[in-house]
This record gives structure tokens, C-alpha cells and sequence, in this order.
């Protein structure tokens, strides 16, 4: 049950700036609630402020700039969806904000939320990750911007300052990619991963009938202590002269054995390191790259 | 087939609305949660740490201290008696001296808010000297360690049938032996345990969400020490029990009562859902050893069984749950030779009890899986070889039970091979599995089960029903049974019947809430009994109140009762519709005769004859019948399962409602589903671990898959109208097709339920080890 906290309601990003500076109490942020109101009810000292943004108009936009799209760490689950940007060039950022949650979840579940909780299993982050998004952290006097994949530190864990707080996620425009995310889980639908993966991916044809991989990048999740890349997989398949299906069953291969996953109440390590092959497998053959 | 004379029913058999459906869908049914008065607590109960220990201190003084509450109760505080078991008397209300699983109640808070409540909770000390646990069947049988000072075992159900088991073995043709485990499955009711008890007439009346107000009463009665009398229990309306709320409730009743009792408020007691998948009982996982010995022509001549049932810390209601499991172990069929052994099995866990299907669908699991490796074995086509060993009109049941009536097992089985396609599909899926290049195989499962019927014999001294029936002066009717409206139906296909027999329509009845100062005892709302047991308890009224209302009408009509018919709230002349007295006109025309419209109604389940120590008799009256298949689809590379279809053949005597008995077949599905391929409770040194909703998982609406009800309607003499009873029968083939359909489809037998897709990639592994080391060779 709920108990015994404040809630704060800054009305604009400077005044929750100002806030975090000064604060002493331990305090989380409440955008969508999802994660935090759960935490909280299973664990009720575990914070005594909430600071709540989900009403900074700031923080939730969506823009284009010339290289990059800037979305808001307001941005809810929903709204991405209904976003022709990332339907059109970011399949597998689409692919798994729509597997979050339920419809409920997804109406008011934010994409900073999900970065923010830093679960090894948050499925906007291997999407992201596999598009090497980058964050910007603000605090009343700096402004940062780190990649992704350095944010977290471990399960629920990240580099956020005390005096930080999410305000952008930045993604670089993608030409020629194509990209997807699959999961498995408990079930089907409204489940926490067991494991997932992103793959964002250009190929190129030669002349000669064979193929070759411009650029790769690869995201698992659920299977390490945060969110990872499978950069042993991704650099195999970069230098492989021949991008076939040999190659990328050896890829699948290189992705198990980069997991390092444990043994929980969902599932277990060894299924879940043999997943990430499959999922990858499953992943490139989607995404069609020999067409 | 309905013959031409049945069809004169006029609301009977005929898919009428469910009467309560607008208030859930708008809002305002009334749980118990919804209920408040004046001046009440909230309470909140201490649970045990250990699985197993000594309570060596409780300090209630930080607790106390806490602004808003009110009382921290514990042994000592008890007023009347701390028992609570129902069946057996090995379980305290609140754990004194001693805890016997993680979860068990010790205290129990009340405070002016639930938050309060619950951080008093937490703030009062309990120091144990932890002991060692029980924590599997084995260990609990081997006794090493006593959960209770008389032992380990808290059952032990014998079923010799026929000659000396292992002679029997020698003339099998074949014999087959496994040995098969399953978990725990968890009720998952929507809402969540709850009740309200306060102080009124020098007595307790407690609202709550139960099945079984009788319970509630006794335990209360006891636990405060008053004469049953001054205990008034009132149901509220019910969010799902499927068995979690029969003995269960009782536990929290009897601590709001205590509380209400002593400190003279309004208590209000209801579990969050982590403390209610902790302390509250569960199905019980069982490890079952079967030996099958069949005849070269496919019968089956042998068969032993030998089950080891978790019970958990206290008995509860093993002894009842666990019979059953001992008429249920061989399935429908006949078996000449029959040598079976279920043994209930103390361990320091949560206690296990009663659970839609009642100790059966873990055995039927086993029994049918038995059956499909026969088949594959010996090449049988898996419905002539259950239509070959079913039980029939004549035959003896693995009890000797001769059946005498209603028995349309043998059209299931041929209903369900027909609707469900199955010799098309099953070529299909042939040819399907046979493609290397699919990313799936496809699999079809079999499962035939009978259900017997109410309490039976070893519960029959609970097998009663009252009911109570007034006619207004304006024709509208208020009913009142003693079982409970849970989310199953009961008050719609009461409703038709009790119409049915008045002559009224279904909407002038109004039903009134289960209230143990109205009706008479009833028993428990468990064993698929309601529709029987209420229904002809309201039929004993309705006859006796119809009665009178013909009388009103001959004299109205000026005809003879045989010249008259009544339904849709009109009596007219058979001959002529035109000439007619409406109901409405009798009930006011008997209002001012003084002729009293109001009358109780009572009924008793048939008497049968058992002998407990051969398991040898009549263990029910009459059985329900089913056969299920199932379409399965596993990824050959993850593992997992999509139950795509499952049809399912259900002789349920009179069908009262069909789109209710349809509904009640897709719940048993969905429920059986989970069972079979998703819910896992996982427990670590007598900890559950799954204790919220993100872990123990149960389907949605993607996982579900198509139902197809049929309906074979052999008529039970016993029942209303021929209905027999549809709860658990819904559920209880579920698991054993769909594991049959996965084992088909993997080519290997599965032996651990649920079977998840970690195992089934697993075994898929292993076969394919298996067949390349068997293609070197
Ligand atoms: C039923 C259910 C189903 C779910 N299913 C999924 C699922 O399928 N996949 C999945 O990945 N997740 C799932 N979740 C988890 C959750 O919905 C997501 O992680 C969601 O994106 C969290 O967003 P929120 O806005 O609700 O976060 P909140 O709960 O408001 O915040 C979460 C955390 O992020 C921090 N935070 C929020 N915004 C910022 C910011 N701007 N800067 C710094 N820190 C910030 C907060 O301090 C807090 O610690 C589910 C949750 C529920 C309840």
C-alpha cells in the first residue's frame, strides 16, 4: 500500500531543476507511474518524495532536426505510436513500445520512465539502444549528452546524478536501415521479457550476388545486468566477407555466448542465452535483408 | 436430443441473459470492499517469516504505538476456541507457540486506516527459533522430520479392485510405468479474499466474498465463542472463488469477527493480492507413479497408482479434496484389476485445498498421459481405445461403482473426434510435421474424464440444500438459496428454473444474497452442486407455491388443473392461449384469499454406500462426462506452446442455460490453459517467490484459444430438469489434452506440468540428440 510520501508538482522544467538541486529527501520521478507506484507499493520506504513531470509540456515533444529525431522523455508509449516518423524508419523502435504493457499501460507509460527504471528487460531500451540513441541529462547548471548503453550502471542502476534528470532521447536519422525487436515472454502479451533483442541493419548488395553488411547493431535484453549490445556478434558480421546464412547462424551463435544472463523466477540462464541466437536469427530473417 | 415434449419448457434450456450482468458491467454490484459503516477498522494480518519454527517472543509495543491502531490480537486473544480446521481439528486461527509455513497467520492489526493497518503490521516483533522444514513429498514421507507431532501423513485412500495387482501385471500383453509431477496451481479469483464483520444483536454478522456462508458461520461461531445463532452471515456479491473460497475464508472471517468482537467496531478485513497468493490454499501439486497393464486387444486389465499429494501445513480439506482424487485416478474406464494408493502428505507449505476439479485434473493428467503413450506404443487410434475401455451403462467404475444412469461418456468421445475434425486434422498436422522447413509441429491431444456428482460419500452429511421462495402480492418473487452466486451463473440458471416451475417470467425474480438468517444450512457452493442442489431445493418450493396458484387458477378459469398450462408468468387454458390468468392477478387474488405465498423448499443428495477401506462402493450418485481435444502449435525453436483450438464434448445432463454452460467451458479452458503451459508457482525453501501478478502469470485474451462447446444431454433422474453438474468439468480434461497435444506434436511424453516452453525446448534438444545419434548409428 501506498503511504507516508509527498508529491511535488513543478510546472515547468526549470522549476523541477531547481527542485533536484536542492532536495535532500530520497525522490523519484513520476511520469506515467508504472514502474514507480509498483516499486513503491511493494517497498513503501523506498521513497518518500515524488516529483511529478508528467505535466512539463517540455518534456514531451517530438521534433525533427536535420540529423536526428528529439523526443521528449515525457513522450508516452502511445504517442510514439501514432508517430509516422518512427512507424516509416524505426520498425524496431514501434515493434516494441507496442508490446509494452497493455493499452492502459502504454496510454500513459513514458519512454523516459522506461529509461529511467533501468530494468535489464525495458524493451523501449534495446530498441533504442539498437539505434544508438543517445540521452541528454540536465541539472540546473550542466547539460550532457551521453550514449544510451553508458546510462546504466546495473539493474535499476544508472549514471543519473541527484540533481539530474532525463530530458530528451536523441536518435540519429537512419538511411537504409531496416530494424525490428522480438521478445519472448511469459506469455503473450502484457509480460515482462525474458529475453529480447533489437537489430537495426544495412546490407548492401555486390556485384557479384553476395551480400555485405554496411552496419549492424544488435541489442539484447534480460540477459545481462542491463540492457547490452552484442558487439562480438555485430563485429563478425561487419567483416564477414560472405553475409549468409552460415554467417549469421555463426552470428547467433556469438550472441548466446555474449549473454549473461541468470536463473529467475521467469526463466532460466542457459534458455535464455540460446534465445538470443534465435531471436536474432528470427530478427534478420523478419527484417527481409536479401530482398 | 431434445425430444419434442422437453421442448415444452419455456425458459429451461434456452439461453436467457445472465440476471446479474448489468450491475458488473456498470458498476454497482457491491463487493465486500465496496461496503463501509460507520466507524470501521481495517485490518491486517502478521504472517509468519519461517516456513518452520518456534514463536519465542511477540512484541506487540511498537505496533501499538503507532498513531490510529486500535488493537493487535494474537493466540492469547482469542475468546472462544483457536481452531479453525474444517475437517480436522489440527489448525489454529492464529499460530501459537508454533509456525508450520511462511505465510501462516500469528497477529492480526486493526487501525483506523488500511495504511495504518498495514505499517502496524509490520512494526510488531516476532523472534522465532527457526526449525528444520519439510519442504517435498518425499522428505515428508520418509518422516524424518514431523510437521505435526502424530506424523506425516494426513490421508490415506486404498483402492483394491479384482486379483493380486502384480499377477494382473504378468497377463498384461504391456505394461507401462511413469511417473509424473505437477505444481501448484493458484485460484487467481479476480477479487481478492475479503469480509466485513461487525457488531449487531449481541451478535457478529460478518459480509464477505465466500462460497461456502455455512463455513463462515461455524468458524466463526467458534472462534468467538457464540452459539451459531448470534453468527448472521450475509454473501456479498462474489468476484470468483473456483474453490479458493470454500474452507478459506473462514480463516479471515474468524479474525475480523474476533476483532469486531472485541473492540465492539466494524472490522474490515481484505488481503492484498501478494499476502493472498502467500497464505491462501492452492491446488495441490501431487507426484504420481503409474503402472498401466494392458491386453493385446487394447484393454486395459491393470492398473496401479500411487499418488503423493502436498497438503501443506494443515489438513484443511485434504481428506476431502484427496478422496476424490482416489475415485478419479483411472479415469472413466473400466479396469478389472485396480490397486491404488492417494496419500495426502504434511509439509511446512502454504496449505493446499479445494480447487475446480478437487484433487482430479493432477490424476486425469497422469491417467490420460498413461493413455496416450499406450496409444502411440501399440498403434491404437486414441478414441476407439478410450470408447474401448469406457465406462457405460452396466459397467463398474474403479470403485465397482455399477452405473446405472445418465452416462454419455461414449458420445462425448465420438462427438468430440467429429466436431473437433479431428482424422482430417490429424493428416494435416501429418503432413505438416513431416516438412523440415516449418518453423512449428502440430499437435492434436486427447482426454476423457467423468465427474461424480455433489459431495458424495464422504461428504454426504453436508449434502443438503434449502431454499426459500415468496410470491408478492404483485406478482414479483424473491428467492433465496443457501449457495452462493460467484461469478458461475448460479442466480440465472436458478432463476430459469425456479420460473420455470412457477409459471413466472425470469424477471420477476429477484434474488437475495446468501444470509444464514433466511435459509437453512445448505452446505458449501463447491463439487459443481449449486444447479442440482438449489435447483431442486428451489423446485421442492416452487411445486409446493405452484400448487396453490393452479388452485387460484382453476377457480379462475373455471377448468381443471390438466387443462391448464403455466409459463411466461401466465396460466391459460392448453387449448386456448387466449383464456388466461396472468401470474401477477393469482398472486393477488391468493394475497386476499390469505393464501400464503411463501414457502422454504429442501432437498438431499441420493444416499450412497461406500466402503473407505477397499474404496470400494457407490463414492457419488452420478457422473458428468467430458472429452476434450486439442490443437497445439509448438516453435520448434523456443519452446513455446499456443493452444490453438480445443473442442470439447460435455454430457452434462439437462443443459438449463446453454450460453452460460458454453461460457463456463471457455473459463474452464482459459483456466486449464494456464494450468497446462504458464501458471508456475515458484516456491524456494518454502518460500513462494511468485507472488504477484508480473510473475505468476496467467493467460489473456492472446493465449486463448477457440472453444468449441458441444453437448451430449443424457438426463440424470436426480437432477432439475436432468441437469448434472458443468464448474469443474470445464476445467478438468483441459490439462491432460493439451499435454497430450504437446507430447504429439514434440514426440516425447511429458511428466512435469506445467510444461514451459524452457522444457519444451529442452526436450525437443534431447530428440533431436537422440535421432542424430541414432542416424550415425
Ligand atoms: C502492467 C504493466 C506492464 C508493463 N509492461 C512492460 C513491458 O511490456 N515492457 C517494459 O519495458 N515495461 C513494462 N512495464 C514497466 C513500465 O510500464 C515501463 O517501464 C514504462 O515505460 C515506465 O514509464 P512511466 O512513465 O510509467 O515511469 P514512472 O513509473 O513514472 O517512472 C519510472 C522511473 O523512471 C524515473 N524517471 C521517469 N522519468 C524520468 C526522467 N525524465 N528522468 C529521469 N528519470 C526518470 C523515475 O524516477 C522512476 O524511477 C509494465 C508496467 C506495468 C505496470
Amino acid at each position: 500500500m501506498l503511504r507516508n510520501f509527498k508529491v511535488l508538482t513543478p510546472s515547468s522544467l526549470n522549476e523541477t531543476l531547481y527542485i533536484i538541486n536542492n532536495i535532500e529527501q530520497p525522490y523519484r520521478f513520476l511520469c506515467g507511474g508504472t514502474d514507480v507506484l509498483v516499486r513503491m507499493k511493494d517497498n513503501p520506504g523506498f521513497v518518500k518524495v515524488l516529483i511529478d513531470i508528467s505535466k512539463i509540456s517540455e518534456l514531451a515533444k517530438i521534433e525533427e532536426h536535420k540529423s536526428t529525431f528529439v523526443i521528449g522523455a515525457g513522450v508516452r508509449h502511445e504517442t510514439i505510436l501514432g508517430c509516422s516518423h518512427f512507424i516509416d524508419n524505426y520498425n524496431g523502435l514501434i515493434e516494441a513500445v507496442a508490446a509494452i504493457g497493455s493499452p492502459q499501460i502504454r496510454a500513459i507509460a513514458t519512454l523516459g520512465g522506461n529509461i529511467g527504471n533501468a530494468s535489464p528487460a525495458g524493451d523501449s531500451i534495446a530498441a533504442l539502444m539498437a539505434f544508438d540513441a543517445e540521452i541528454e541529462l540536465r541539472s540546473i547548471d550542466s547539460n550532457r549528452i551521453i550514449r544510451l548503453e553508458d546510462f546504466f550502471t546495473g539493474p535499476g542502476k544508472t549514471v543519473l546524478k541527484n540533481n539530474e534528470i532525463i530530458t530528451k532521447i536523441i536518435l540519429p536519422k537512419f538511411e537504409g536501415y531496416k530494424s525490428g525487436w522480438k521478445r519472448l515472454g511469459q506469455r503473450r502479451a502484457l509480460t515482462i521479457s525474458k529475453v529480447s533483442a533489437a537489430l537495426a541493419i544495412s546490407v548492401s548488395k555486390r556485384p557479384n550476388g553476395s551480400f555485405k553488411v554496411n552496419d549492424i547493431k544488435i541489442a539484447l535484453g534480460a540477459v545481462a545486468p542491463t540492457v547490452i549490445r552484442a558487439r562480438g556478434a555485430e563485429k563478425f558480421l561487419l567483416e564477414t566477407p560472405n553475409f549468409n546464412r552460415a554467417a549469421i547462424e555463426q552470428a547467433c551463435v556469438l550472441a548466446s555466448k555474449e549473454a549473461r544472463p541468470i536463473t529467475d523466477v521467469r526463466s532460466n540462464a542457459e534458455y535464455r542465452s540460446e534465445m538470443c541466437g534465435v531471436l536474432l536469427g528470427d530478427l534478420i530473417e523478419r527484417v527481409n535483408v536479401f530482398e | 436430443m431434445l425430444t419434442k415434449k422437453q421442448n415444452l419448457y419455456s425458459v429451461v434450456g434456452k439461453k436467457v441473459n445472465r440476471v446479474d450482468a448489468l450491475e458488473k458491467i456498470d458498476g454497482s454490484a457491491r463487493y465486500v470492499d465496496d461496503l463501509a459503516f460507520e466507524d470501521m477498522l481495517f485490518a491486517k494480518m502478521v504472517c509468519s517469516a519461517i516456513p518452520s519454527g518456534r514463536i519465542k517472543k511477540i512484541d506487540k509495543s511498537r505496533a501499538l504505538k503507532l498513531k490510529g491502531v486500535a488493537a493487535v490480537l494474537t493466540a492469547a486473544d482469542i475468546t472462544g476456541l483457536n481452531k479453525i480446521g474444517c475437517v480436522v481439528d489440527d489448525q489454529p486461527l492464529l499460530a501459537d507457540k508454533i509456525v508450520r509455513f511462511a505465510g501462516e497467520p500469528i497477529a492480526i492489526v486493526a487501525a483506523e486506516t488500511r495504511e495504518a493497518a498495514e505499517e502496524a503490521a509490520g512494526l510488531v516483533d516476532i523472534e522465532y527459533e527457526p526449525l528444520e522444514a519439510v519442504l517435498n513429498v518425499d522428505d515428508s514421507f520418509c518422516e524424518k522430520v514431523k510437521v505435526h507431532p502424530k506424523g506425516n501423513t494426513v490421508c490415506h485412500y486404498k483402492v483394491r479392485k479384482g486379483g493380486d495387482i502384480d499377477e494382473a501385471f504378468s497377463k498384461s500383453f504391456k505394461v507401462y510405468e511413469k511417473t509424473f509431477t505437477i505444481n501448484y496451481q493458484e485460484h487467481l479469483y479476480l477479487e481478492t479474499q475479503g469480509c466485513l464483520a461487525l457488531v449487531e444483536n449481541e451478535g457478529i454478522t460478518v459480509h464477505g466474498s465466500f462460497q461456502c456462508p455455512f463455513y463462515v458461520q461455524g468458524a466463526v461461531a467458534t472462534a468467538v465463542g457464540l452459539p451459531l445463532s448470534k453468527v448472521r452471515v450475509i454473501q456479498s456479491v462474489v468476484g470468483g472463488g473456483f474453490g479458493g473460497k470454500e474452507d478459506v475464508p473462514s480463516e479471515y472471517a474468524a479474525k475480523a469477527a474476533l476483532l469486531a468482537f472485541v473492540l465492539k467496531r466494524p472490522v474490515k478485513l481484505i488481503l492484498d493480492r501478494a499476502q493472498d497468493l502467500m497464505v491462501s490454499s492452492k491446488r495441490h501439486p501431487m507426484k504420481m507413479e503409474y503402472k498401466v497393464g494392458v491386453t493385446k486387444k487394447g484393454k486395459i486389465n491393470a492398473l496401479k497408482v500411487r499418488a503423493l499429494a502436498d497438503s501443506g501445513a494443515y489438513t484443511t480439506l485434504s481428506t476431502v479434496v484427496l478422496f476424490r482424487t482416489s475415485v478419479h485416478f483411472g479415469g472413466p474406464y473400466v479396469i478389472p484389476n485396480v490397486c491404488g494408493d492417494v496419500i495426502g502428505l504434511y509439509t511446512n507449505r502454504v496449505p493446499c485445498g479445494a480447487y475446480r476439479g478437487f484433487g482430479t485434473p493432477q490424476v486425469i493428467y497422469a491417467m490420460e498421459s498413461m493413455i496416450n503413450i499406450i496409444c502411440n506404443d501399440m498403434g491404437f487410434d486414441p478414441f476407439e481405445f478410450r470408447k474401448n475401455n469406457a465406462l457405460k451403462k452396466g459397467a463398474l467404475s474403479i470403485n465397482s461403482h455399477k452405473i446405472k444412469e445418465s452416462c454419455g461418456l461414449i458420445e462425448t468421445i465420438d462427438k468430440a473426434r467429429k466436431e473437433s475434425d479431428y482424422d482430417k486434422r490429424k493428416k494435416e498436422f501429418d503432413r505438416w510435421n513431416a516438412d523440415e522447413s516449418k518453423r512449428t509441429l502440430k499437435g492434436l491431444g486427447v482426454s476423457s474424464i467423468f465427474y461424480g456428482m455433489n459431495l458424495g460419500a464422504k461428504g454426504w452429511f453436508f449434502d443438503k440444500a434449502g431454499s426459500h421462495i415468496q410470491i408478492c402480492r404483485d406478482g414479483s418473487v424473491t428467492l433465496c438459496v443457501g449457495n452462493v452466486e460467484m461469478g458461475q451463473g448460479a442466480k440465472t440458471v436458478l432463476a430459469q428454473i425456479a420460473a420455470e416451475a412457477l409459471g413466472c417470467q425470469v424477471g420477476d425474480i429477484n434474488f437475495t444474497n446468501v444470509d444464514t438468517n433466511i435459509v437453512p444450512d445448505s452446505g458449501p457452493t463447491v463439487a459443481s452442486r449449486t444447479t442440482v442442489m438449489s435447483g431442486n431445493a428451489l423446485l421442492d418450493a416452487a411445486n409446493k407455491l405452484r400448487k396453490k396458484l393452479m388452485n387460484a387458477a382453476v377457480e379462475v378459469l373455471k377448468l381443471k388443473v390438466n387443462q391448464i398450462m403455466a409459463k411466461h408468468g401466465k396460466f391459460y387454458n392448453i387449448k386456448d392461449s387466449h383464456q388466461f390468468v396472468t401470474f401477477a392477478d393469482l398472486a393477488k387474488k391468493c394475497y386476499f384469499d390469505n393464501v400464503s405465498l411463501s414457502d422454504m423448499g429442501y432437498y438431499v443428495s441420493p444416499k450412497v454406500e461406500y466402503d473407505m477401506q477397499n474404496g470400494q462402493g457407490e463414492p457419488y450418485y452420478v457422473y458428468s462426462y467430458a472429452t476434450a481435444v486439442s490443437e497445439v502449435e509448438v516453435d520448434k525453436k523456443t519452446g513455446e506452446v499456443h493452444v490453438n483450438k480445443m473442442t470439447c464434448a460435455h454430457d452434462v445432463g439437462r443443459v438449463i442455460n446453454p450460453m452460460l454452460a458454453s461460457a463456463q467451458i471457455e473459463g474452464g479452458v482459459a483456466q486449464g490453459v494456464g494450468y497446462a503451459i504458464m501458471e508456475n508457482m515458484v516456491s524456494e525453501k518454502g518460500h513462494i517467490k511468485t507472488l504477484g501478478l508480473s510473475t505468476y502469470v496467467i493467460p489473456t485474451t492472446r493465449d486463448f484459444a477457440e472453444v468449441k462447446s458441444v453437448f451430449v444431454e443424457d438426463k440424470s433422474k436426480d437432477g432439475p430438469y436432468g441437469a448434472k453438474g458443468l464448474g469443474e468439468p470445464s476445467l478438468m480434461p483441459v490439462v491432460a489434452s493439451v499435454v497430450n497435444a504437446i507430447s504429439n506434436a514434440a514426440g516425447c511424453q511429458f511428466d512435469h506440468v506445467p510444461v514451459l516452453p524452457e522444457r519444451v525446448w529442452e526436450a525437443l534438444n534431447e530428440k533431436k540428440m537422440r535421432d542424430d545419434e541414432s542416424e550415425v548409428r
